[in-house]
């Protein structure tokens, strides 16, 4: 296949490599950040009109998965908790390498757990003041972990944002690449890890002629820019291919994060529709628990946690079992990653659909924002009738496609895997049936829950 | 106890697969969308917001908050009522007292009206209070809630697995009959 370096496009190229190239992008998301924290601590508290709220719940999370599944990992790229990650680097604060014992994605996945557990006891969606201190936390967090430890500690083993777009950069059509493997060989200073005197090395320590694999990429092209032979790339490639080919060796965490991943993306939108309320009625009856938190925990605790771990044990097993063999970790590292795409459709379909209908929302919001303090330059009246980004009769329709590809692209990736494990066909389709299996069943889960009304908690819920 | 586990994942089960339409339990988040800001009616200011987005047959929920025009005060002890009527088509009108127990925001007041058929309605918010009586309307589409038929929730992802089960049984047969070539 033949591929395009988006280095070598005339214009772009030279912005991305150029020293403040990634400055630039993570400058305007600063400024988006800043309006999400002020606008959060300060403006009206409800969350249809507060840019903290429609940003970060509407049109963060929908362009995100969009970005991830057509162009890359470029969120992390602009980041702009990176900065204050920078300056306690340069700060020279940066001190310890992270422990060896939670050099894994356990930690990422405890943290990406939190914040839906957190967005779901707390709604999250529905307040600015909240969202706006999930925002400072998170700038807090990202300085001090990269003041205390060096290596992109928070990037690479804690934060939420970048472990969910690790995971789905994996079916992303760019990834980075050496252009000559040879130039590779005979470099001296490995200056796209060790960096240069003038640009940093790569902050998750990747070393881009072993690189096979989005995960833990930021899309910093540190390395690019570090490179005295301008041997980095940054290349157009099947989506597909990471998941089929992926050789690294990789633990139990991995899988179980995808998995996981793909669960949450179930329980995220099953959360938003009516019966969420009736099993957590029951259950709290069934458990004599009052605290919503509590609830809550146990509801999201067994669907994203307890019941993909569990299957993921259980297909490892039988599946391994069919086909005679006794490598579990290798066969679950393997088809794990066949819930890439359904997880991503999974996540495109709910956030898509808050884009779709919401997404212009921004600007009677945007326009209310700068009236509240006296700046009629977007007119003097907010346009409300604005909510719309698509057709409405598309919406339900688009979805539905989502995942009808998105199962597809699994089922795909699924027998490519089968194929390259096993000698015959047979032995293969024995080996990935238990997969495919749960594959049909998440999609007829996601396809009921997408069938129902697309709200969140109601008030008799809690009880008002 | 193990009736009630079986119960409980029954009740999972059948959530997860469940074609019904449940309808909501109260105004929320799924698409909120603010239809009238500070809208001048009589003494007030009235600003509303409707969810979801889009609001389908029986699932429509409307916030009322209640300003003082003159003061910009919000207003606590107000009589809102909201009603919807069809229009250019023939179906019952419909009407609810909007509380503040029914709303997210416990100084505004929110209602519930379960609107029995699709289409244009006229939605109407009437408030009375000491100062006097003030009322705003807009229209509102009504759609009927998006079906999936099983042949498609469930046909669809059953019958991509049928094709990968014969695409594997035509590659075996093609091995086998390679194999049996070459020997």
């Amino acid at each position: 296949m033949k591929t395009l370096d988006l280095l070598n496009i005339p214009g772009l190229g030279r912005l991305l490599k150029w020293r403040w190239g990634r400055l630039i992008f993570q400058a305007i998301l600063t400024l988006v950040l800043l309006l999400i924290i002020y606008d959060g601590f300060t403006g009206p508290q409800l969350a249809p009109v507060n840019n903290a709220t429609v940003l970060s719940w509407v049109h963060y999370r929908g362009i995100v998965i969009l970005l991830l599944l057509f162009a890359g990992n470029f969120f992390c790229m602009a980041c702009p908790f990176t900065l204050p990650r920078t300056l306690a680097k340069r700060l020279s604060l940066r001190g310890r390498r992270w422990p060896a014992a939670f050099r894994n994605k356990w930690i990422a996945l405890g943290s990406i757990f939190l914040i839906f557990w957190l967005y779901e006891w707390l709604d999250l969606w529905a307040s600015p003041l909240l969202t706006a201190w999930v925002a400072v936390a998170y700038l807090l967090a990202s300085f001090l972990f990269e003041a205390y430890f060096s290596e992109s500690a928070f990037c690479k083993y804690v934060c939420p944002l970048g472990t969910f777009n690790f995971v789905y950069s994996l079916a992303a059509p760019t990834q980075i690449q050496a252009r000559d493997l040879e130039v590779c060989q005979s470099c001296v200073g490995k200056e796209c890890v060790n960096g240069s005197e003038a640009v940093l090395g790569c902050g998750t320590e990747l070393f881009v002629p072993m690189i096979d694999s989005n995960m833990d990429c930021t899309f910093c092209l540190d390395c690019a820019r570090a490179c005295p032979y301008d041997n980095v790339a940054l290349s157009t490639r099947s989506p597909a291919k990471e998941l089929i080919d992926s050789s690294r060796f990789l633990g139990w965490d991995r899988s179980f994060l995808i998995l996981s991943l793909a669960f949450m993306g179930l329980m995220n939108a099953f959360g938003m529709v009516p019966p969420v309320y009736s099993v957590q009625i029951y259950l709290g009856q069934f458990l004599r628990l009052k605290s919503e938190a509590l609830l809550q925990l146990v509801i999201f605790g067994v669907g994203n946690l307890l019941l993909p771990g569990l299957l993921l044990l259980l297909l490892s097993w039988i599946s391994a079992t069919r086909a005679g063999s006794q490598q579990y970790k290798r066969v679950a590292r393997q088809y794990a990653n066949a819930y890439v795409p359904i997880g991503s459709s999974i996540w495109l379909s709910h956030y898509g659909f808050h884009l779709a209908i919401g997404g212009a929302a921004i600007v009677p919001v945007f326009q209310s924002f700068l009236m509240a303090h006296g700046i009629a330059l977007l007119g003097s009246q907010p346009d409300w009738s604005l909510s719309f980004l698509l057709p409405q009769a598309w919406i339900f329709p688009l979805q539905i496609l989502a995942m009808l590809l998105g199962f597809t692209g699994s089922l795909i990736v699924l027998g490519k895997i089968g194929m390259k494990r096993q000698s015959s066909p047979a032995l293969a389709f024995r080996e990935l049936l238990p997969w495919a299996l749960l594959l049909v069943l998440m999609t007829i889960a996601a396809l009921s829950i997408f069938n129902l009304p697309m709200e969140m908690r109601g008030t008799r819920m809690l009880g008002r | 106890m193990r009736n009630r586990v079986i119960l409980f994942i029954n009740l999972l089960c059948a959530s997860l697969l469940g074609f019904t339409v449940a309808y909501a339990s109260g105004p929320g988040e799924g698409g909120r969308r603010v239809r009238l800001e500070n809208e001048p009616a009589g003494p007030y200011l009235i600003r509303v917001v409707t969810s979801p987005t889009p609001p389908t047959v029986e699932n429509f929920n409307i916030e009322v908050k209640v300003l003082r025009q003159e003061t910009g005060g919000e207003l606590l002890d107000a009589e809102v009522l909201v009603m919807a009527q069809p229009e250019g088509f023939s179906a019952a009108s419909i009407s609810e007292i909007a509380t503040h127990e029914f709303a997210p925001l416990p100084t505004e007041y929110a209602a519930h009206l379960a609107i029995p058929e699709a289409g244009l309605w006229l939605v109407t918010v009437q408030v009375q209070t000491d100062l006097g009586f003030g009322e705003v309307s807009f229209y509102q589409q009504i759609s009927n809630p998006p079906r999936l038929g099983a042949l498609i929730s469930i046909g669809a992802p059953v019958g991509g697995l049928l094709i990968l089960g014969m695409v594997f049984f035509w590659l075996q047969k093609m091995s086998a009959s390679e194999k049996t070539r070459s020997a």
